[in-house]
C-alpha cells in the first residue's frame, strides 16, 4: 500500500512522535523516495513549529503564587478546624481559667521524683498522648511573668519558658502535667499570638521531661537554622512540631491556626536558653 | 495511627512544580491573564482537596491539566457567557494585563521589544479565539503541554481518533489565523507572492 494516500495522518503522528518504531521506519524509507510526501512533511513541520512558538505563554506571576499559598493555608486550616475545636487549651476556656487563676495542682504534687519509665515507649504514644491531653480543658496554674519562676521551682531548674523572636507572641501562663505524656512529666505553656491581619490565636508549647530521643524522632525531619525539627500529624489532623534541644527534653509546638510550615518557622528561631 | 506524611508539603513538591505550565494552559484557554489566574487558583485548590485521590504513580501534570480543563469547561465558559455585557471593559483590562505580564516576564528586554511581544501575543489570543473550544483544548494540551494523544483522549473523554482530528483541524485553523494576523500587522509581506503583480512588473520592465 502506498503511504502517499495516508500522508496527512502519518506526517502528523510522525511529528508528534506517536508512530510505532516499525511505522516510523516504514515512513522514513518512503520519504527518502517520495519528494511530494517530503514536501508535505516539511510544510507540516514548519506550521507545527509556528503554532508551538506562538503558544509559549508567560510564567505564573508572584502574585498568583502568593494567592495560591494563601488559599492552601486557608484550606489546611478549614480541614483542621472541625477536628481542632476540641483540641489543646481551648482559648475561651483558657481565658476564663486564667482570669480566675485556678488551683495549684502542681504545688500539691511537685514533680521532683522521676518515676521508673516503661521500656516500650514509641513516638506515636508520646504524640498521641500530647494530642489527647488537649481534648481536656486545663486551667492555668500560673500566669504571665511568674511562669518562669514557677517552672524553675516545680518542673526543672534548668528550663525556662521559650522566648519567641516574634514580639507579637506573649506568654500567658502555664501549668504542670505530672505523668501526663506517655508517663513523662510535662509542662504546658500557653502563648497568645497577634499577627497583623489575623485574629489573635493561641499557641501551646508542651515541654516533656525524661523523654528519649527515639520516642519523638520518627516524625518527618526538617533542618532549619541548624536545628533538627520533627513534624508530626495525628490522624485527627493536628500538626505538631517537636524539637529536642538536648537529650531528655522535648518541646512540642501546636497551634490550630498555624500550618506545619509556620510552626517549623517559630520552632526554628525560638530561644530556649535558660536564664 | 499517625499520618506522618505531610499533605501540604507533598502537594507543593509534586503539584506546584507545574504551576507555570498550568498557568500557561489557563492563559491560552481563557485568553486573558486575570481569568487564567482565577482558573489556576480554583483548580489547584480543588486538586488539593482531592489530593488523596491522585494516584501517586501516575502523571501529576496530566491529572492537574484534567482538573484545569474540566474547571474551565464547567465554570469559566458559563461565567464568560454571562459576562459578555462587560466585554468592552474586559478587553481594555486584558490589553493592560498582556503588556504587564510580558513586561514582568522580560524586563531585561528593551521596552519596544516588550511592546512588540505583547502585540504578537495579542494576535495569538485572537487567533485562538477563532477556534472551537475542543480544537483549542486539544492543541493546548498537545503543543503547549506535550501530552500524548492517549493522555489527551483521557482528559477530553473521547477516542484517540477524535483527538487527532481535533488537533489536525485546530492546528490548521490556528496556523492560518496566525499567518493572517502576521500579514495584517505587516510582519509578513504579501506583495511578493502575487504572481500577477510579478508579471505586470516584469512586463513594465521589458517595455522600457
Amino acid at each position: 500500500m502506498s503511504l502517499c494516500k495516508s500522508i496527512e495522518t502519518l506526517a502528523m503522528a510522525y511529528l508528534d512522535d506517536e508512530l510505532a518504531t516499525e511505522e516510523r521506519h516504514e515512513l522514513e524509507t518512503h520519504l527518502a523516495d517520495c519528494p511530494s510526501c517530503r514536501t508535505h512533511l516539511d510544510r507540516e513541520r514548519a506550521d507545527l513549529s509556528m503554532v508551538r512558538r506562538a503558544l509559549v505563554a508567560p510564567p505564573a506571576s508572584e502574585m498568583l503564587r502568593a494567592r495560591i499559598a494563601r488559599g492552601l493555608d486557608e484550606a489546611e486550616r478549614s480541614e483542621k478546624r472541625g477536628r481542632w475545636s476540641k483540641y489543646l487549651l481551648p482559648s475561651s476556656a483558657m481565658v476564663a481559667a486564667a482570669a480566675a487563676i485556678a488551683l495549684f495542682v502542681g504545688a500539691q504534687t511537685p514533680m521532683t521524683a522521676t518515676a521508673p519509665r516503661k521500656s516500650s515507649h514509641v513516638a506515636t504514644s508520646v504524640v498521641s498522648s500530647a494530642a489527647r491531653l488537649g481534648r481536656r480543658q486545663l486551667p492555668l496554674e500560673v500566669q504571665g511573668a511568674n511562669t518562669g519562676a514557677y517552672l524553675h521551682q516545680h518542673f526543672a531548674a534548668d528550663i525556662a519558658p521559650p522566648r519567641f523572636e516574634e514580639s507579637s507572641t506573649e506568654l500567658r501562663g502555664g501549668r504542670l502535667l505530672p505523668n501526663a505524656i506517655n508517663g513523662h512529666d510535662a509542662a504546658a505553656l500557653q502563648y497568645s499570638i497577634n499577627m497583623p491581619g489575623r485574629a489573635p490565636f493561641q499557641l501551646a508549647v508542651l515541654i516533656v521531661r525524661d523523654v528519649r530521643g527515639d520516642e519523638l524522632r520518627d516524625g518527618t525531619p526538617v533542618n532549619v537554622n541548624n536545628r533538627t525539627l520533627y513534624i508530626f500529624q495525628t490522624d485527627d489532623g493536628l500538626d505538631m512540631v517537636s524539637y529536642l534541644p538536648r537529650p531528655g527534653i522535648a518541646f512540642l509546638f501546636m497551634a490550630p491556626e498555624l500550618t506545619a510550615n509556620e510552626l517549623v518557622g517559630l520552632a526554628s528561631r525560638v530561644n530556649l536558653v535558660s536564664e | 495511627m499517625l499520618a506522618v506524611k505531610n499533605k501540604r508539603s507533598e502537594f507543593e513538591r509534586q503539584a506546584l512544580a507545574h504551576l507555570d505550565a498550568l498557568f500557561g494552559a489557563a492563559y491560552r484557554l481563557t485568553r486573558n491573564a486575570r481569568d487564567a489566574e482565577d482558573l489556576v487558583q480554583d483548580s489547584l485548590l480543588r486538586a488539593y482537596r482531592f489530593w488523596d485521590s491522585f494516584e501517586q504513580d501516575s502523571n501529576c501534570k496530566a491529572w492537574l491539566l484534567r482538573i484545569v480543563t474540566n474547571t474551565f469547561i464547567n465554570e469559566y465558559q458559563r461565567k464568560k457567557r454571562s459576562r459578555e455585557v462587560l466585554d468592552a471593559a474586559t478587553a481594555e483590562q486584558d490589553a493592560t494585563d498582556g503588556v504587564l505580564v510580558h513586561a514582568s516576564a522580560g524586563d531585561k528586554q528593551a521596552p519596544d521589544q516588550v511592546l512588540l511581544q505583547a502585540s504578537v501575543s495579542d494576535d495569538v489570543q485572537r487567533a485562538l479565539q477563532q477556534l472551537p473550544d475542543d480544537f483549542r483544548t486539544a492543541v493546548i494540551l498537545c503543543d503547549m503541554q506535550g501530552l500524548s494523544y492517549k493522555e489527551i483522549a483521557e482528559i477530553m473523554e473521547c477516542p484517540v481518533g477524535t483527538v487527532m482530528s481535533r488537533l489536525f483541524r485546530g492546528r490548521k485553523l490556528l496556523a492560518a489565523a496566525l499567518r493572517e494576523f502576521a500579514v495584517a500587522e505587516g510582519y509578513v509581506k504579501n506583495e511578493a507572492i502575487d504572481l500577477q503583480k510579478y508579471r505586470a512588473a516584469k512586463a513594465r520592465e521589458g517595455s522600457k
